[in-house]
């Protein structure tokens, strides 16, 4: 370990105590507030478009892009723009086609929404598999970048991290449910925003807030030269680009964890502003970690304060961000990153443990198991027993994957995201003729080809497994298991003959109008 | 479920000059959008796999890049067309919104 981060430790360690013990006043206020299971998954629909919005921004604001997508820039400049502008581009089309029917048709998470008008067992089985699947993936990802993180950072062991991440988030979900959630991510947010805009000005300052000159200059230092400026070897062919492209862009709207918001507002007219300001911060965000990476650039390059005699950053490439915070701003600066990187991580996995919790209690239990037949107490007892049993999980996930790639492992949760959730959404809430049939086969599909692909491909195949080649050439699934899933649930729809298929079809027309008006949703605010 | 308001059946709603102006405008905004996004997007993606070089080129300052300018550009559309898609939505539609919603759950047919 480094000298920097040794002598760090005790003003990141303050930061970061002052930051859990104002979150768990926050969520000991708000586990007072909890009555009902409104009030559990979706603070009581009490949050406005502006605090959805940035807690959205949050979600998305993880300690996986900050410091990934900032290491990347600094590693190979121009590629790092790829991904933020891939995670950025699904906004658009979430607020076009998503929101404001997921608004006008759910109660509390996407499941919901699918199942408005077909067999509730089978769809909400389907519906829990896949948020399941995608949250316990982006879960170990976070997980995984935690404990390394709080390694570094902290001096402290892998384990013993990770640890305390897992009780933390279970403290905060358990007790506080989305209400604590979502204001655990607002300050998180407002943090975060703020120590990025100030590390970004401090670089720009330095060279007089002219991007040309620290271009210029990050292209003298860059071992890459004046490659950095355009597309280097990230993506290598064509089919690959897309593939990419699509799993980012369709992605974000088949997160549970991220359309879960949706219900935390008044509205779907909130929804949609919510979208804005979402999309402003993250536009935002990804500028300045884009200044980030370029600053990193040239204040660490050639510096052996941060660079080891490998000519490698110390501590790693997702280092870059937190290295170039003491660089500009000393020890303090460097221990406000530090410790608002850990906040970003104990943030975001409240977020997705409430959202896989509430396809456990609200979905498997209360739909499935139960067949609806439940009181809202025991609802809200069995998603709290959801998030200790998904807490504990997550521990013990996060350290078994210890080796694993970080940036794979959100991958594959944005290409199940974009092939099992994402299609399976839409076309229940546009496509008059899909029935409960085609749904389960189609999305089914969609996730089994996503998986299979992911396996055959390169990084498991070949890194993972030790096979030679990899039978599938790509690198990312989703410009096969997309199409998969659309057509299966194109095919088994157009050929179910079922009287079921007829009842789905039927109740088009009715979900159509409250998913475009808003009319009859009142009946599941009363009570 | 079954029942979409407690006076209007959903073919009656369907009928309203109201509702059907309402998915005409939100047409009329929303598919322009997508197209724009998508096609700016995918454009740039294609780029990005087939004309590197193209992105690479710097501009009049000798480094900033074509692809840097695009990449911003492509972040700032879209923002752009959320907020444009939003502020239209809530000036026109909700003045039709509120007009059905009364007709359908007020029973003024």
């Amino acid at each position: 370990m480094s000298d920097i981060f040794a002598n760090l430790n005790i003003v990141a360690v303050l930061m970061f105590l002052a930051f859990v013990g104002v979150t768990l006043m926050i969520t000991y206020w708000s586990s007072r507030q909890i009555k009902s299971t409104k009030d559990f998954y979706s603070a009581g629909g009490q949050i406005t478009g502006f605090q959805n919005g940035l807690a959205i921004a949050g979600d998305y604001m993880s300690a996986a892009s900050f410091l990934g997508i900032s290491g990347l820039v600094f590693t190979s400049g121009f590629d790092g723009l790829l991904y933020s502008i891939g995670f950025l581009v699904g906004w658009p089309i979430i607020l076009l086609l998503i929101a404001e029917p997921l608004r006008n048709l759910g109660k509390y998470n996407f499941s919901d929404v699918v199942s408005f008008r077909f067999q509730q067992t089978p769809i909400r089985i389907l519906a829990a598999v896949g948020s399941l699947v995608t949250v316990a993936l982006y879960l170990i990802a976070q997980m995984v970048g935690a404990g390394k993180l709080i390694e570094v950072l902290f001096g402290l062991p892998y384990t013993s991290a990770v640890v305390i991440v897992g009780v933390l988030m279970i403290a905060y979900v358990t007790f506080g449910g989305m209400l604590a959630t979502t204001w655990v991510q607002l300050i998180k947010a407002v943090l975060l925003l703020a120590g990025a805009t100030i590390v970004a000005f401090l670089v720009l300052m330095h060279y007089g807030f002219s991007f040309t000159s620290l271009f210029r200059h990050a292209t003298e230092v860059h071992p890459n030269g004046s490659g950095i400026m355009g597309p280097g070897g990230m993506v290598k062919d064509p089919i690959s680009a897309i593939s990419l492209g699509l799993a980012l862009m369709f992605g974000t709207a088949g997160l549970p964890h991220i359309l879960m918001r949706f219900f935390t507002v008044k509205d779907a007219k909130q929804a949609n502003r919510s979208v804005v300001f979402a999309t402003g911060f993250i536009g935002y965000f990804y500028i300045l970690t884009f200044i980030i990476g370029f600053g990193a650039i040239v204040f660490l390059s050639g510096n052996t304060q941060y660079m080891g005699e490998d000519g490698k950053l110390i501590g790693g490439t997702n280092m870059a961000a937190v290295q170039l915070a003491h660089a500009v701003g000393g020890d303090v600066m460097m221990g406000f990153i530090s410790a608002v990187a850990f906040a970003t991580i104990l943030a975001v996995v409240s977020g997705l443990t409430l959202a896989g919790a509430s396809a456990i209690s609200h979905d498997l239990y209360a739909r499935v198991f139960a067949r609806g037949e439940v009181d809202e107490k025991k609802e809200v007892r069995v998603s709290k027993m959801a998030t200790v049993g998904l807490g504990l999980l997550a521990i013990v996930l996060g350290i078994m994957f210890e080796q694993q790639n970080v940036a794979f492992m959100v991958g594959l949760a944005f290409a199940i995201a974009a092939s099992a959730n994402f299609p399976v959404l839409l076309l229940s809430m546009y496509w008059s003729r899909m029935t409960t049939r085609g749904a389960v086969v189609g999305g089914s599909l969609g996730l089994g080809v996503a998986i299979v692909l992911m396996v055959l491909g390169k990084t498991v195949w070949v890194s993972v497994l030790g096979n030679p080649e990899p039978l599938f050439p790509y690198e990312y699934p989703a410009i096969f298991s997309m199409p998969a899933a659309f057509i299966g649930i194109w095919l088994f729809s157009v050929t179910d003959k079922s009287a079921r298929a007829k009842v789905d079809r039927d109740a088009f027309a009715a979900q159509y109008i409250r998913s475009q008006t808003g009319i009859g949703i009142e009946e599941g605010k009363a009570h | 479920m079954s029942l979409t308001s407690p006076v209007m059946s959903s073919e009656d709603i369907k009928a309203l000059p109201e509702y059907q102006a309402l998915l005409h405008q939100r047409r009329l905004l929303a598919w322009p959008i997508c197209v724009t996004v998508l096609t700016a997007y995918y454009s740039f993606i294609l780029a990005v796999a087939y004309y590197p070089d193209v992105l690479a080129r710097p501009l009049a300052d000798g480094v900033t890049s074509v692809g840097i300018l695009a990449g911003l550009g492509l972040i700032l559309l879209t923002f752009a067309v959320t907020a444009i898609f939003v502020w239209r939505t809530n000036a026109t539609a909700a003045v039709l919104l509120a007009q059905i919603k009364e007709k359908a759950e007020g029973g003024r047919v």
